[in-house]
C-alpha cells in the first residue's frame, strides 16, 4: 500500500504540490495527464530520488519520506526500460540481488527461474542492444520483480513498443501484475491502456492530482472541462438549465435540449460533456427513442479516419460525432444532409462552469468549450 | 492588386529532379581538407627524409643513453600526469556534468583556462606555486618532496595543461550516460557508491580512455610549462631544444624523428585498441 500525504516537492520552473493519494495493495492505478504535468516527477518521488519533497510517503505502513531509494523496496520502469547496456540479460536480471549481497549461487538460481518465467531462458547472454521492445520490456519487468520488490512505477511502458505488439504486450504484463500481486502505478498517455487495465486512475494537471477515484468514476464524471477534453470528450458545450424535475436536469445549447441525470444550480451556465462516439444520427430523420434527447442539424463536415468517420453537426451549436464503418455504409451521411441527432441522456456529463475554478485550468479550457461560453 | 496564387498547373507540374553523378560538395571538402593532411605529411617527410637517409645516425642517436632516458623520463611523467588526472579529474567531471550549483560557470573556466594561455604563463604559474617558497612548495619542501628540477615538477605543469583535455572529455562521457540508468540502479538497491562504480563508471570507461589518450599527448608534447619549472631532468621536448640551441638542426631533427616515430606507434596502437572496444560495445 501507498499512501501520499500533501506531498510537495518544488523545483526550479515547476513543483509537484499537495499530492494526497492511497493506493491500496495489488491495486494497479494509472497516472493519466497532458505532457508536463508532473507524472513522470510524482512516479520518481515515490521512487524516492528527489530528497528534497515534503509531505509524507508512506509504504506498507512505514513513513519512507527521508529514506533513499535503494532502501524503499520499489521497481522503477522508464519508458525506455533502461536496461544496463553494458550487462548481459542475466546480468541485468541479477543486478538487484547482486547490490543486496546474495551469493552468486542463489542469484544463479533465481535469474534462471524468472528467465524462464518471463520466457527469456535463451536470452541470458545477449546484450539488450539486440533485443526487441517487447524483450526489453520483460527483462526490464524480471530485473524489478527479481530484486523483490513489490510495488512497480511503470512509466509509460508501451510508448516505445510497436503497436502489433502493444495488445499482447499488454495482455502479458497485466498477467504478470496479477499473478504477483503486485501494486502498480502507472503512467500513461493512452486511455486505451488505462480503459484496458487499470483499477483506479488519477488526473494529473500542472503538478497537481485534479481528480482520482476508480476507473468508471473518472472516465463518467470528469470534475472540470479540462479533465473531460483530457480523457476524450470531444464535445464541450455551454448550456444554460432550463429546468430540473423528478431528478433530471434539462439544460439548453443552441437548438438541443440535454437531460441529464441529477440537480444543479439553476441560474449558472453548465458544461455538456459528452463523447463523440455517443451521439447518434438518424438520416431519415425518424423519431428516435423518447427516451433519447434529440434535436435537428446540419452535417457541415465528413472526415474519414481509421475506424470510422467523423462528422462535424450543426445543431445551432457545433457537434461532433463518430459513425463506424458499419454504420456510415447504413447511413451513408455527406456534407449539407439534415439529419436527426440523439443522444442518451446517461452519456451526458454536466459540470458547472466556473470559471474560477482552478482545477484542471488549462490555458485552452475557454476555447475547448465549442459554443464559446464567455462568463464572468 | 497582382494575383500572386500560383494555378494549379504550375503546382502539379512535374519538377524536373535529377541525381548528381556525384556530390560536388564532398569533392569540394576533400578538396579543402587535404590542404591540412597534405600539411602534417609534408611537415613529417621534411623530418624523416634525410634521418631516413642516414640510418646509421639515426641508431646512434637512439642508443644516447641522454635520449632514451629523456623518451622513458617524457612517457614516465605524462602516465604520472594522467593517473593525477584519472583520480582527481574524474571526480571533478562527474560533479560537473551531474550536480547543479552556483558558481559552476566559474569552476568550468577554471578547469578550460590552459587551453587558452600561453603555455608560458602556464609554467609561470606553476612555479610560482609549486617552487620552494610557493604556497604549495614551501609545505611540500619541508616534507622533502620538491618541484624545482624535479620530476614532480614536471608531472605539475603537465597536470595543468592537460586537465582541460582530460576534464571535458569525461564531462562529456558522464553527460551521455542516462540518469534513468542510475536511477533504476538505485531502486534496484544499489547504493550512489555501487551505482556509480556498477553502472556509471563502466560506461563512460571509453571516454575516460579516449580522453586519458588525448591528454598523454598533449602532456607527452608540453614544452613551455615544463621548461619553466623543471629545466632539468629533460624531457624530450627540452632536449630536442637545447640540442637545436647547441648542436644545430642535425642534432634536434634525430631526437625530433624518433618522438614521431614513437608517438606515432603508440598512439596508432591506441586508436586501434579504443576502436576495437567501440565495435565490441557497439556489437554488444
Amino acid at each position: 500500500m501507498i499512501r501520499l500525504e500533501g506531498v510537495c516537492l518544488p523545483l526550479p520552473g515547476f513543483e509537484l504540490a499537495d499530492i494526497t493519494i492511497q493506493i491500496e495493495k495489488g491495486t494497479h492505478l494509472f497516472l493519466v495527464g497532458p505532457s508536463g504535468s508532473g507524472k513522470t516527477l510524482l512516479l520518481e518521488t515515490i521512487a524516492g530520488l528527489h530528497p528534497q519533497v515534503t509531505g509524507k510517503v508512506i509504504i506498507n505502513g512505514r513513513d519512507m519520506t527521508g529514506t533513499p531509494p535503494e532502501s524503499r523496496g520499489i521497481g522503477l520502469l522508464y519508458q525506455d526500460y533502461a536496461l544496463f547496456p553494458h550487462l548481459d540479460v542475466r546480468e541485468n536480471v541479477e543486478f538487484g540481488l547482486r547490490a543486496r549481497g546474495l551469493a552468486e549461487g542463489d542469484r544463479r538460481a533465481r535469474s534462471a527461474l524468472l528467465l524462464q518465467k518471463f520466457g527469456l531462458s535463451s536470452f541470458g547472454d545477449r546484450y539488450p542492444g539486440t533485443l526487441s521492445g517487447g524483450e526489453r520490456q520483460r527483462v526490464a519487468l524480471a530485473r524489478a520483480i527479481a530484486a523483490g520488490q513489490d510495488i512497480l512505477l511503470l512509466d509509460e511502458p508501451f510508448a516505445a513498443i510497436d503497436p502489433e505488439l502493444r495488445s499482447r504486450v499488454f495482455e502479458e504484463v497485466a498477467d504478470i501484475i496479477h499473478s504477483n500481486n503486485l501494486t502498480v502505478i502507472q503512467v500513461s498517455h493512452s486511455r486505451d491502456e488505462a480503459y484496458a487495465l487499470a483499477d483506479s486512475v488519477a488526473v494529473m494537471m500542472n503538478g497537481r492530482i485534479v481528480q482520482s477515484g476508480t476507473r468508471k468514476e473518472v472516465f463518467s464524471h470528469p470534475k472540470t472541462p479540462g479533465i473531460a477534453q483530457f480523457l476524450g470528450y470531444e464535445n464541450l458545450l455551454c448550456c444554460m438549465p432550463q429546468k430540473a424535475a423528478e431528478g433530471k436536469l434539462f439544460l439548453t445549447a443552441g437548438n438541443c435540449i440535454f437531460i441529464s441525470p441529477g440537480t444543479s444550480d439553476m441560474g449558472f451556465p453548465h458544461i455538456a460533456c459528452i463523447r463523440a462516439s455517443d451521439i447518434r444520427i438518424n438520416a431519415d430523420n425518424t423519431q428516435p427513442d423518447g427516451t433519447l434527447c434529440r434535436t435537428e442539424g446540419i452535417i457541415t463536415g465528413v472526415v474519414e479516419e481509421e475506424h470510422g468517420v467523423k462528422v462535424v453537426l450543426d445543431c445551432g451549436v457545433p457537434i461532433v460525432a463518430r459513425l463506424s464503418w458499419n454504420e456510415q455504409s447504413d447511413l451513408r451521411v455527406y456534407r449539407g444532409q439534415s439529419v436527426t441527432v440523439s443522444i442518451p441522456p446517461e452519456c451526458i456529463h454536466v459540470i458547472p462552469y466556473s470559471p474560477g475554478d482552478t482545477q484542471g485550468k488549462n490555458n485552452n479550457r475557454e476555447r475547448t468549450v465549442k459554443n464559446e461560453c464567455r462568463v464572468v | 492588386m497582382p494575383d500572386d496564387t500560383p494555378n494549379e498547373a504550375s503546382l502539379t507540374g512535374k519538377i524536373p529532379f535529377r541525381v548528381p553523378r556525384y556530390n560536388p560538395l564532398n569533392a569540394a571538402f576533400w578538396i579543402a581538407g587535404s590542404v591540412l593532411v597534405i600539411l602534417a605529411a609534408l611537415a613529417i617527410l621534411t623530418i624523416a627524409v634525410p634521418e631516413l637517409a642516414d640510418p646509421t645516425h639515426l641508431v646512434s642517436v637512439a642508443e644516447d643513453p641522454a635520449v632514451a632516458g629523456a623518451f622513458l623520463l617524457t612517457f614516465a611523467a605524462a602516465f604520472a600526469a594522467v593517473g593525477f588526472l584519472a583520480l582527481f579529474g574524474t571526480p571533478l567531471a562527474y560533479v560537473m556534468n551531474r550536480v547543479q550549483f552556483r558558481g559552476k560557470s566559474l569552476i568550468e573556466s577554471l578547469v578550460d583556462i590552459p587551453l587558452v594561455l600561453p603555455h608560458t604563463v602556464a609554467g609561470l604559474m606553476i612555479y610560482l606555486l609549486f617552487m620552494s617558497r610557493g604556497i604549495i612548495g614551501a609545505p611540500c619542501a619541508g616534507a622533502g618532496l620538491f618541484f624545482e628540477d624535479a620530476f614532480p615538477g614536471i608531472v605539475a605543469a603537465m597536470v595543468f595543461v592537460s586537465m582541460p583535455y582530460y576534464v571535458d572529455g569525461v564531462r562529456e562521457g558522464f553527460a551521455k550516460v542516462p540518469v534513468s540508468l542510475e536511477n533504476v540502479a538505485r531502486t534496484l538497491g544499489a547504493t550512489p557508491v555501487k551505482t556509480f562504480l556498477w553502472v556509471t563508471l563502466p560506461l563512460v570507461r571509453r571516454h575516460m580512455i579516449s580522453s586519458a589518450v588525448i591528454a598523454w599527448g598533449r602532456a607527452v608534447g608540453e614544452f613551455a610549462a615544463v621548461v619553466m619549472i623543471a629545466y632539468f631532468p629533460m624531457v624530450v621536448s627540452t632536449l630536442i631544444y637545447q640540442r637545436f640551441s647547441t648542436g644545430g638542426l642535425a642534432e634536434s631533427r634525430s631526437v625530433a624523428f624518433l618522438m614521431i616515430l614513437v608517438c606515432f606507434i603508440l598512439f596508432f596502437i591506441v586508436r586501434w585498441l579504443t576502436h576495437r572496444m567501440e565495435a565490441g560495445h557497439d556489437q554488444a
